[in-house]
Formats: structure tokens, C-alpha cells, sequence
């Protein structure tokens, strides 16, 4: 059968949910950070989950979609889970750009939340 | 089942941090047989739950991203320019994810790196967060990511990313730093 390790399951689950959530209704993004989380969002930080979920929602655009290229997960020494994304994304109707982030998880009292997330656009490649 | 629990908070202050461009000929750390040494991290990182004053959080941000840039800058040039000295920048346990392939370990690190084609890494773009402690169980730890381009063996050029979860070991005068889990890909992946 060839199950995935349970850190590309939780993983790939997390990154599905992470971006329909995005694409969708970016206010309910809270549930996924807690009061330590880290963002850093095109080079600046911001920390705490009311402070990123400000951020979130106040991005400027309407419509965004997100297509996922390639996803990588690793477990980490101490049950961690990091989780990277090579994409694209499309906001309103400016073109098609790249993007990469990534993500760190950890299990909290049987949730899985984001302690930490990095994100930055690829203006300097295409396709 | 997947469960993302509520918790709100009252929220923290917006930390912003300047970008920090990588440039080559940056004059690396003081480092010793490949390692990458830097200063002790202040208290904010100690072990010890008796810790006094817990720091500002700014302030730790800025000096885990100085060991972090620094780091960066080595592990690049060791890459280009004494690749057979590059796996002792990783832990013994170390993971590698390299465009999709799996690499664990350091016998497997060694295999890798030493069959890698000869690299000309040019960083454009460097991000840093510290790990909270409560993530980590007090072993203080940095995420690093970092882009690019990279030439191998000459050939074409691509846009790269890749991140980095450092750890540090840390003695009462300095701290080691080293690669737990590292994962690189093409930016153009799919098409390359």
C-alpha cells in the first residue's frame, strides 16, 4: 500500500486546508496560529496571532487563488513538522506571479497549529 | 482528524524587521574547522526555566537573524568553494529534502554532496524567525530561508529557495550552530 509518513499526511493536510482557507475567507485564518506564532510576510514580522490575522486580511486584493507546484515535509528533532510550498498565485487580475513559503508545525494539545510561517513572493522567476 | 483550536489572544505589537540582502564577500563569523561559531545567544534562549528577565522580543529576533546571515554566508561559500567540508555544518541526524529527494543522515550527506556537481550560489534573500521555546522543548532554534540563483557545473541558471531549522549548542562562551533539517528546490521545479 505505501503509506505516506505521518508527517507528509499531517503536512499535506495542513498545507490543503491552509490555502482553501486563504482563497476563500481569509478571516477565519486565526484558528490555525496561537499567541507565540511568528509571520514574517514579504520581509517583515509579525507576531502573535491578532497581529498576523490583521496583516491577512488587510492584504489588498479581492480574489486570490493559489496553485501549489510542489510541497515538501520534514519532521523535526523535537516532533515538529516543517512544511514548504513552491507555487503560484494569482490576486484580482494582475499576472500570474510565483511564490514560496513555509511553515512550521506543532502539535498542541492534539491540534495542529502554526508556530511559525514564512512567506515571500518570486518576482524574479516565471512558470 | 484535522483540529485547529481557537485561542485568541489581545495581540502583540507589530515587529517589523528591514530585509536583509546576502551579498557574496560578506566577511563570515569567526569559525573554526568549518564550524560556524558566534557569540552566546542572550538569556532569552538559556535552558534554565530560572531565567530572569525574559528579553525583548525584537532584540532576540535581531540577534538570532545575525548568527542566521551568518550562518548563511559560510554555508554557501563552503558550498562553492570547499564542498567536502559542507556536512559539518549538519547534525549527525540531519534531513535534507533536495528537489524532492530524500537524504538522511550524514554517511547519505556526505554521498550527496560529494556527487552534486560544482555550484556558483548567488543569495538574494535572506528570512529568519527564532523558534519560540515552547516549540522546541528549550533547544533554541532559528528557521532560515533563503533565494536565489545557482549555476551547477556551469550549466543554466536556475531561481532556487531554500530553508534551514538550525540548532545551536550552546557553552558558556560561545554557540555552535548547525543544520537539523534543510530543504532546497528549484523555484521553476516543474519546468526545469
Amino acid at each position: 500500500m505505501g503509506d505516506k509518513p505521518i508527517w507528509e499526511q499531517i503536512g499535506s493536510s495542513f498545507i490543503q486546508h491552509y490555502y482553501q482557507l486563504f482563497d476563500n475567507d481569509r478571516t477565519q485564518l486565526g484558528a490555525i496560529y496561537m499567541d507565540a506564532s511568528c509571520l514574517t510576510w514579504e520581509g517583515r514580522q509579525f507576531q502573535g496571532k491578532a497581529a498576523i490575522v490583521e496583516k491577512l486580511c488587510s492584504l489588498p486584493f479581492q480574489k486570490i487563488q493559489h496553485s501549489i507546484t510542489a510541497q515538501d515535509h520534514q519532521p523535526t528533532p523535537d516532533s515538529c513538522i516543517i512544511s514548504t510550498v513552491v507555487g503560484q498565485l494569482k490576486a484580482d487580475e494582475d499576472p500570474i506571479v510565483g511564490f514560496h513559503q513555509m511553515f512550521l508545525l506543532k502539535n498542541i494539545s492534539d491540534a495542529w497549529v502554526c508556530t511559525n510561517d514564512m512567506f515571500r513572493l518570486a518576482l524574479h522567476s516565471f512558470g | 482528524s484535522r483540529k485547529f483550536r481557537s485561542n485568541w489572544s489581545q495581540g502583540d505589537k507589530d515587529t517589523t524587521k528591514e530585509v536583509t540582502i546576502i551579498r557574496r564577500g560578506h566577511t563570515p563569523a569567526r569559525w573554526t574547522r568549518e564550524e560556524v561559531v558566534t557569540p552566546p545567544l542572550p538569556g532569552h534562549a538559556a535552558t534554565s526555566s530560572l531565567m530572569a528577565t525574559p528579553m525583548d522580543f525584537k532584540t532576540y529576533v535581531d540577534q538570532a537573524c545575525r548568527a542566521a546571515e551568518e550562518f548563511v554566508s559560510i554555508y554557501y561559500d563552503t558550498m562553492d568553494k570547499r564542498r567536502q567540508a559542507l556536512t559539518r555544518l549538519y547534525l549527525d541526524k540531519a534531513t535534507l529534502i533536495w528537489n524532492g529527494n530524500i537524504v538522511s543522515g550524514l554517511d547519505a550527506l556526505n554521498n550527496f554532496f560529494d556527487m552534486l556537481p560544482s555550484s556558483e550560489f548567488q543569495v538574494n534573500m535572506l528570512d529568519c524567525q527564532p523558534v519560540h521555546e515552547q516549540a522546541t522543548q528549550s533547544q533554541t532554534t532559528i528557521l532560515v530561508v533563503t533565494s536565489g540563483t545557482v549555476k551547477f557545473d556551469g550549466n543554466k541558471q536556475h531561481y532556487f529557495n531554500q530553508n534551514f531549522l538550525l540548532t545551536a549548542q550552546s557553552t558558556p562562551n560561545n554557540t555552535v550552530w548547525k543544520i537539523a533539517s534543510d530543504c532546497f528546490r528549484f523555484q521553476d521545479w516543474a519546468s526545469s
